[in-house]
């Protein structure tokens, strides 16, 4: 269904700041990742930065009503913003529910406001592998803000922390207990939290993580806000935001976000140099099939055998690296 | 009930019989009810348990599973009451007087997504479907129109809104009564004023949170009956019907409702009132399904467990409080857009489930409802196939014909038993309005929807013409649309009343609204003012929605 | 998959979502909307189908409606419409003739539709 599309003429349009070329280089930075360096080819001589906001918890804890309040305030000051919402791929299937956008229908008619829903797609890391590439096409886009909403918080899924510069972590009564918090690493990454659904025992849960973070150490000075909201009513959500602000302003001044942009970048750039190793290993050294193969031995014979087997199979190639003239 | 030492000697005889034909061959289905309850093949004496007297009674005596009336049919039959609505409120009218003409014994009001949702036909989001799924009730002219020549004060109307609504729609009824000379403390009629209808299976659009439509529900039962200002309305039904459609079974639909009832009762029972204040104006609304035992035995076992439920946990006094009574829909989600006219079957069939069952009221769905709006040709197949079953088939000569029948009394136990057990579950997550807005409610349907689906997907429930049979989609039967006009007739209507009503005045009693709104008064007195200053229904709902904020139900798929 | 409108039926479009997620498909939820949200949602996650759930009998004017301002957006020639619903068979015909791709009323099996989706959406 898709027409094969001009990446050059699709880079005009986006410059004109066109949604609809927005969308579809998203969709080829999504789906053929090989063609990312040339997309962002063009956009070597744009010199914007976004603010990246990330808003994390546990699903159904209402983060996209929130992202939803933050960005209508944000647009009520006329600023353009970008939202990538994530949710989880099945394992099962492959498919996924997206399901952030019926919470923005109230501002999704905004001329400044564009949002895209992805899929995990097996990424582990709470967010997706497009989003920080897409982050970064917000920014040649010309987004002064960007919210990540991620799929949900669990033991392993804090990347978020690579990516955006203030990190809301969003929490609801009820969900667990502190030593649940503390096992997911929770406690280490919230620059922001909020208690949402609060009437249904907001101050417990808040009286928690203050505990907490009295056990904390704070590197940078900052000691997260712990907020509270409703965020249907709209209560508290001033207060967050606030918070917000304050923490953009605390990373700015204090020089703390040229190192969170640094973390970006080398985050970003470890990604794609472990790309490219791990598909040069796999047509030079190893291939999937022989991989396959081991395994199906280590079922069928003796599985302790592994690690012998690949020291083996490295220690027997000589790899060479030369440069092209 | 019966003696020791036959009892023993049937169980004997049972044995034999069992292993003379333990290899007999059964057909390759499973013997389930719709609940998915195991049913043997046949059931015995020895299947019925317990005390006549404190299980079964006669009709009219507690615990009330023969009837709810000593006389029952005998004494009045069942009230034929058609959901219908459509277009506008003239048009509708006259659908209301041809039903009646033919024999209908109740009216009932189905009104459009806009009146449902408390939005104004001037709001461009719900404009092209105002009167496309059921009558346009915005202001009070309409229920002018709706009502013309309609006998009201001997006919009872049943108003099909729910707690985001009801309150401004019966007011306006209660008004346009008024005006017209009716005293309307002789008003006969019901509201539906039903929490899970509006948010369970049906979406509600920008409606308020479930909290506040439990009070908003109780604030107007409070101020019918105990309060005594319509006291033989029946302000609430609560409707097992609609979650039924999205997939529940029989015991899912007891529990619900019994769970909702009960919060009901606690909230109007903190604001002062007893018991036997108030109960014996509540009524229920279920479905009449496919399985046709399991639908009796559901009715039977409703009438004892709601007579227990009352004595035991709210000793509640006079015999009224005990009884349940009950309006019965029949099922829609069995109707197929295939074959139309199987569906006048099928709806007989449940048709009869209701009344073997004692219902007080039934509607009988008409044969192109999956396709359309029921035509006037549908509609009265529809009424006639009630009237069939009242005036021919003699079922009406006893009452609960089929007490005694070793497998509906056995299956009546058996589904008591796990209502109980349901209900208990459901009140562990709490009140009704936690139920929902804890998202509980919304997984219990969601795991619903998805089972019947694949149970129809892989063949285990068979819909003849979709997975048995299967054949294209009916074409012939003429398809009822709408007036394409009633979106410009309704603007006009309302334009004209704003332009002849006194606004500064209602403006006022709009701001008194707000504030009763944010304390715990009974909203129904300024209501009952602003709507007859000329409210609409959006203006008022928009105060909700001010207030109380706009909810996103927490769906889940 | 959206809900033009406000009409509250809402069993059908949950359960072809999921089915359509277990046949492996992303699927955006977009709830209620109007014709103008459907479109810029459509337009923003660049969607190849677009799924229409309808009980409301005003099937005909939302349909043409999204139709005309896709048209006007330059869109519609790369999306797939499909309307699903309350819908008389014979207005199936109608709909096709404006560009919906396929229509599923009531008893409409979710395997057909995944099946329909799979089998005419170009790679």
């Amino acid at each position: 269904m898709k027409n094969e599309y001009n990446i050059e003429s699709l880079i005009a349009r986006f410059k004109n700041k066109d949604k609809i070329a927005l969308a579809k280089l998203i969709t080829i930075i999504e789906n053929e990742p090989e063609k990312v360096s040339e997309v962002f080819k063009y956009f070597e001589e744009i010199k914007h930065d976004s603010y990246i906001i990330g808003i994390t918890g546990s699903p159904g804890v209402g983060k996209s009503t929130l992202t939803g309040a933050i960005s209508k305030k944000l647009l009520d000051e006329g600023n353009y913003v970008g939202v990538i919402s994530i949710d989880p791929t099945s394992p099962f299937s492959g498919g996924a529910f997206l399901g952030d956008r019926i919470r923005m229908t109230n501002i999704s008619l905004h001329p400044n406001l564009f949002m895209r829903s992805l899929a995990s797609r097996g990424y582990k890391g709470g967010i997706s592998r497009a989003a920080f590439d897409i982050s970064m096409l917000y920014e040649a886009f010309g987004m002064d803000f960007i919210i990540i909403e991620t799929v949900g918080v669990g033991q392993a899924e804090l990347d978020i922390y690579n990516l955006a510069y203030s990190i809301v972590v969003v929490l609801v009564p009820g969900y667990g207990d502190a030593i649940q918090m503390q096992k997911a690493g929770i406690i280490e990454i919230g620059d922001i939290y909020d208690i949402n659904k609060k009437d249904f025992g907001g101050e417990d849960i808040a009286a928690h993580i203050q505990m907490m973070l009295d056990d904390g150490i704070f590197h940078s000075g900052w000691r997260p806000p712990v907020s509270m909201t409703d965020a249907i009513t709209g209560e508290g959500v001033d207060e967050l935001i606030q918070n917000i602000w304050d923490h953009k302003e605390h990373v700015e001044l204090s020089g703390i976000i040229n190192e969170k942009k640094m973390n970006r970048f080398r985050y970003k750039i470890k990604e794609l140099i472990y790309s490219k190793l791990e598909s040069l290993v796999l047509t030079s050294i190893i291939s999937q099939d022989e991989i396959n193969s081991i395994v199906q031995r280590a079922l069928n014979d003796n599985k302790f055998k592994i690690y012998q087997t690949i020291q083996d199979k490295f220690e027997d190639v000589d790899i060479q690296i030369t440069e092209k003239k | 009930m019966f003696d020791k030492n036959y009892l023993y000697k049937i169980q004997q005889e049972r044995e034999k019989w069992l292993e003379k034909h333990k290899n007999a061959k059964e057909r390759d289905i499973k013997f389930v009810t719709d609940s998915e309850i195991p049913i043997k093949q046949f059931y015995s004496p020895l299947d019925v348990k317990g005390d006549y007297f404190q299980n079964v009674n006669f009709p009219g005596e507690y615990p009330y599973t023969r009837g709810v009336y000593p006389s029952m049919y005998r004494g009045r039959l069942w009230t034929m009451r058609l959901f219908s609505g459509h277009g506008t409120p003239e048009e509708t009218n006259q659908r209301w007087k041809y039903l009646y003409k033919n024999g209908e014994t109740g009216f009932s009001a189905a009104v459009d997504a806009l009146t449902f949702n408390g939005i104004d036909p001037t709001n461009p989001d719900g404009a092209p479907e105002v009167g496309t799924s059921g009558v346009p009730l915005y202001c009070i002219d309409s229920l002018f129109a709706l009502t013309e020549d309609i006998p009201i004060d001997k006919v009872s109307v049943a108003l099909v809104v729910e707690p985001f609504t009801s309150a401004p729609v019966c007011a306006m009824y209660f008004n346009m009564a008024k005006m017209r000379g009716y005293e309307i403390n002789q008003l006969m009629g019901t509201c539906q004023n039903d929490i899970l209808t509006m948010t369970v299976g049906y979406i509600p659009y920008k409606n308020c949170p479930p909290n506040h439509l439990l009070r908003l529900a109780c604030d107007f039962i409070e101020w019918t009956v105990p309060q005594k200002n319509v006291p033989k309305w029946h302000p609430i039904n609560f409707t097992g019907y609609n979650y039924r459609e999205g997939g529940i079974d029989a015991v899912q639909e007891l529990g619900f409702v019994f769970a909702s009832a009960c919060s009901h009762i606690d909230n109007l029972i903190e604001r002062g009132w007893k018991i036997d204040d108030f109960v014996n104006r509540l009524a229920f609304h279920l479905a009449a399904h496919k399985d046709f035992f399991e639908e009796i035995a559901k009715y039977r076992a409703a009438r004892r467990i709601w007579a227990k439920l009352m004595k035991d946990r709210y000793e509640a006094k006079n015999p009224h409080s005990l009884q349940f009574r009950f309006h019965v829909q029949t099922a829609g989600s069995s109707l197929t857009a295939q074959m139309p006219m199987v569906n006048i079957v099928r709806t007989a069939i449940q048709g009869l489930e209701a009344t073997l069952g004692g219902c007080q009221s039934l509607h009988t769905n008409s044969f192109d409802e999956a396709i359309c709006l029921p035509s006037e040709q549908a509609a009265i197949v529809a009424l006639r196939t009630q009237q069939v079953i009242a005036d021919e088939t003699r079922i009406t000569n006893t009452i609960d014909p089929l007490a005694g029948s070793y497998y509906v009394e056995w299956l009546t136990d058996e589904l008591e038993d796990r209502v109980w057990k349901y209900l208990d579950k459901i009140e562990k997550v709490g009140t009704i309005d936690k139920t929902l807005s804890s998202g509980w409610l919304y997984k219990e349907m969601r795991d619903a929807f998805h089972k019947r689906r694949m149970r129809i997907e892989k063949g285990e429930e068979i819909m003849l013409g979709v997975n048995k049979y299967p054949i294209s989609y009916d074409t012939v039967t003429d398809v009822f649309r709408t007036n394409e006009e009633a979106i410009d007739i309704e603007v006009n209507r309302i334009n004209k009343l704003k332009a002849r009503r006194d606004n500064a005045k209602l403006e006022k009693i709009l701001d008194k609204l707000r504030n009763v709104c944010e304390k715990e008064e009974n909203v129904m007195p300024v209501i009952m003012d602003a709507t007859r200053e000329g409210a609409t229904v959006g203006e008022i709902c928009d105060i909700y929605r001010e207030i109380w904020g706009i909810w996103e139900p927490p769906l889940a798929i | 998959m959206s809900k033009p409108g406000i009409d509250g039926h809402w069993r059908g479009g949950i359960v072809v979502s999921r089915a359509l997620r277990d046949a492996g498909m992303e699927l955006i939820f977009g709830g209620f909307q109007n014709v103008k949200q459907i479109v810029e949602a459509a337009i923003q996650e660049d969607v190849d189908v677009i799924g229409l759930s309808i009980h409301s009998g005003a099937h005909l004017a939302y349909t043409q409606q999204i139709i005309d301002l896709l048209k006007e957006q330059g869109v519609l020639e790369n999306i797939m419409i499909l309307v699903g619903g309350v819908i008389p068979a014979k207005d199936f015909d109608k709909l096709k003739q404006m560009g919906v791709a396929n229509v599923y009323g009531p008893g409409s099996m979710t395997s057909d539709i995944v099946e329909f989706i799979k089998t005419n959406l170009k790679k």
